[in-house]
């Protein structure tokens, strides 16, 4: 005899997953042409969705910001890490999409890829409007950073970067062996005055805003706005990048590339 | 054997979103506002669509399990006898709850919590939560509204436990007072019962007007409609003043309760009852760190005892959090009252104690209580414990 218990859940369940395989009521929101509309729905969706973190007034301030470690970002700032533009510049559009859908790993920052596409757009046009840079004309035209054709990972290649990493001192931050444990690590800081944590390189899940190589090398040409973290594209060729984000990509992997140890 | 899962926080939703506890809670397992939305939104992000092709990977099989070793430590003394303190401690075994949470299809998502406690060869397993949601009925992403079905606990603003002490807050105590000392007769509100409810959070009132008004019914694991069943509405509105949120709700909880006299099974009587309960939760303003909460509550019970006494009584909760180090270290306090004058009875509760993450999924929890218990001409007895333990969550 079944228990009446696991009886009546069983029949629950199974009503759910019948009434789940139904056709669901159509999402209203509809595809607003105007920006200054997209803006009035996304802020409907931001009080909603991002004030408890981010504040009413995007300020980075809301109730569980104090309780952050991660404190959140002040979106009147218009100062954005995770870009595809050149250091100091505004983000994209798509660039503020992907954070919101992709989220910002080891942080509080959940992937929101659930939200319905245009709700995002709709979100990422009100969150321009919590900041006047993005309506300044004088930040524009943007400089997007072009993704150059990547190299293979060679032991050679590994060297390389491995001399880059060296020569341009990212070990004073991110480690000897990129364990984010260098000299200058404990003394961080941001614009603002928080302390920032030196990434671990070596852990792929410390990694905030890369879950490839080429978004390394895509941090190395941006930098990170507002961060220690600079860009490398005045300094470094496109070739030496490549070489120094592959050696960065493989601190995860130094098992497989003994190699690439520390300064022996 | 009694389970008693004090963990309602799981590792599920953090490794689902790549987030930490955090991201929804203040303290585990009080919700802070995003943990509200969340909750209000089935247990999705708030916001979130109902397009099945834009959900997050749940992965393969979305179970998280939950472990709670711990030492405790008693001492009783019963004041009505010169009979010294009794002093016992034990393990309190291996206390594990395994969570299922996940996507049924669109709009609906389905919660399920099983303990398991092992103590030797005794192992009690009980399907503890086991409810279906159909959210965001109305298709905007909002929460409006949402309708659960299945084994469940109602949205009462304090749940066992959520200002982390291990002892149940007597707000949500739905005892009706009987003479006899038994835990047959106490019934906690925060049990999940089976129960029908319409709930969600309005975005438009302020910042959030949680509400749900339920049918619930049976007590525990046993389906016994019959012999209890009640209504719940709770209303709970946040207000942010400067993102600092304040909270004030009200709530009734009313219905009859078939009781079994704990010396008599065979004794059984109707008891009604009634409560009626006002809470508010406050935050400083200054450091955020720091909450306040209080519920005050009355009661009534037509037949609290076989003999068909009335009970009226005042019952109250006040309990602070207050996070030392964000996502790390937090402390609590808190202050159970509990009276009902024509039956004698006077209660009262103090707790106190920590909470360490020594990492993300492994925290060192230590308290003490403090309890009394009075019954006039029949009881006095007062009770002192201290728990240290090791929760760790996968």
């Amino acid at each position: 005899m079944i228990p009446l218990t696991i009886r009546v859940v069983a029949l629950l369940l199974a009503g759910a997953f019948a009434l789940g395989g139904t056709t669901r009521p159509k999402n209203p929101v509809q595809v607003v042409e105007n920006e200054a509309d997209r803006a009035a729905r996304g802020k409907v969706y931001f009080e909603w969705s991002c004030s408890p973190c981010h504040g009413v007034g995007g300020k980075g301030d809301g109730p569980i910001a104090a309780n952050l470690r991660n404190l959140p970002r002040d979106l009147t700032l218009g100062v954005y890490k995770n870009r595809s533009t050149a250091s100091g510049q505004l983000p994209t559009d798509y660039d503020i999409y992907r954070t919101i859908t992709a989220g910002v790993h080891t942080s509080s920052m959940p992937p929101f890829a659930q939200l319905d596409p245009k709700v995002r757009w709709m979100l990422v046009a009100y969150v321009k409007t919590l900041s006047t840079r993005f309506s300044d004309s004088e930040e524009y035209p943007l400089d997007t950073v072009k993704l150059s054709k990547p190299l293979p990972v060679t032991p050679a290649g590994l060297a390389q970067g491995r001399k880059i990493y060296v020569a341009m001192k990212c070990y004073d931050c991110h480690g000897n062996f990129g364990r984010g444990d260098g000299p200058a690590a404990p003394t961080q800081h941001d614009d603002a005055g928080h302390y920032v944590v030196s990434t671990d390189l070596t852990n792929r899940s410390a990694y905030k805003f890369a879950s490839n190589v080429s978004d390394v090398y895509r941090i190395f040409s941006t930098g990170l706005n507002g961060v220690p973290m600079p860009s490398y594209t005045n300094s470094l060729s496109d070739d030496e990048r490549w070489h120094l984000a592959n050696y960065v990509w493989a601190l995860q992997n130094h098992e497989q590339y003994p190699a690439i140890g520390g300064i022996q | 054997m009694l389970i008693t899962v004090d963990v309602r926080a799981i590792p599920l939703f953090a490794r689902k979103y790549g987030t930490t506890c955090f991201t929804c809670h203040t303290t585990p397992p009080l919700l802070n506002d995003f943990g509200r939305r969340f909750q209000a939104s089935g247990f999705q992000l708030p916001g979130a669509s109902a397009d099945p092709t834009a959900q997050v990977d749940q992965g393969p099989f979305p179970l998280a399990l939950v472990a709670h070793p711990k030492i405790v430590t008693t001492s009783t003394k019963n004041n009505l006898s010169d009979s010294s303190a009794v002093r016992k401690t034990i393990f309190s075994g291996i206390e594990l709850a395994l969570f299922s949470t996940g996507q049924l299809g669109p709009h609906f998502s389905y919660f399920a919590e099983t303990p398991v406690a092992i103590a030797g060869s005794d192992v009690g397993i009980d399907v503890l939560t086991a409810e279906v949601i159909w959210s965001d009925i109305l298709g905007d992403g909002l929460g409006n509204l949402n309708l659960r079905f299945g084994k469940m606990s109602p949205l009462v603003a304090y749940p066992a436990n959520v200002i982390l002490s291990n002892a149940d807050p007597f707000v949500t105590s739905y005892a009706p007072f009987s003479m006899v000392d038994s835990e047959v007769n106490t019934f906690i509100l925060t049990d999940p019962m089976f129960g029908l409810s319409a709930f969600g959070l309005l975005p438009q009132v302020f910042e959030g007007l949680r509400w749900e008004v339920g049918l619930y019914g049976g007590n525990l694991s046993e389906i016994d409609l019959g012999k209890n069943r009640a209504v719940f509405v709770g209303l709970d509105q946040t207000i942010y003043l400067d993102n600092t949120p304040l909270r004030f709700g009200l709530s009734y909880f009313g219905g009859t309760q078939t009781i079994a006299d704990a010396l008599t099974p065979t004794v059984h009587w109707d008891n009604a009852t009634n409560r009626v309960a006002v809470n508010i939760e406050l935050t400083d303003p200054w450091l955020k760190r720091f909450q306040l909460c209080g519920e005050f509550v009355r009661g009534f019970d037509a037949k609290a005892d076989s003999s068909g006494h009335t009970a009226n009584s005042t019952i109250a909760l006040i309990g602070t959090n207050i996070i030392i180090l964000p996502e790390r270290f937090y402390a609590f306090a808190r202050l159970d009252y509990a009276e009902a004058k024509e039956l004698g009875i006077l209660n009262r509760q103090f707790d106190l104690g920590i909470r360490y993450h020594v990492l993300p999924n492994v925290v060192l929890s230590a308290g003490a209580t403090q309890l009394d218990e009075r019954r006039i001409g029949l009881l006095d007895r007062s009770t002192t414990s201290a728990v240290l333990g090791v929760l760790f969550g996968f």
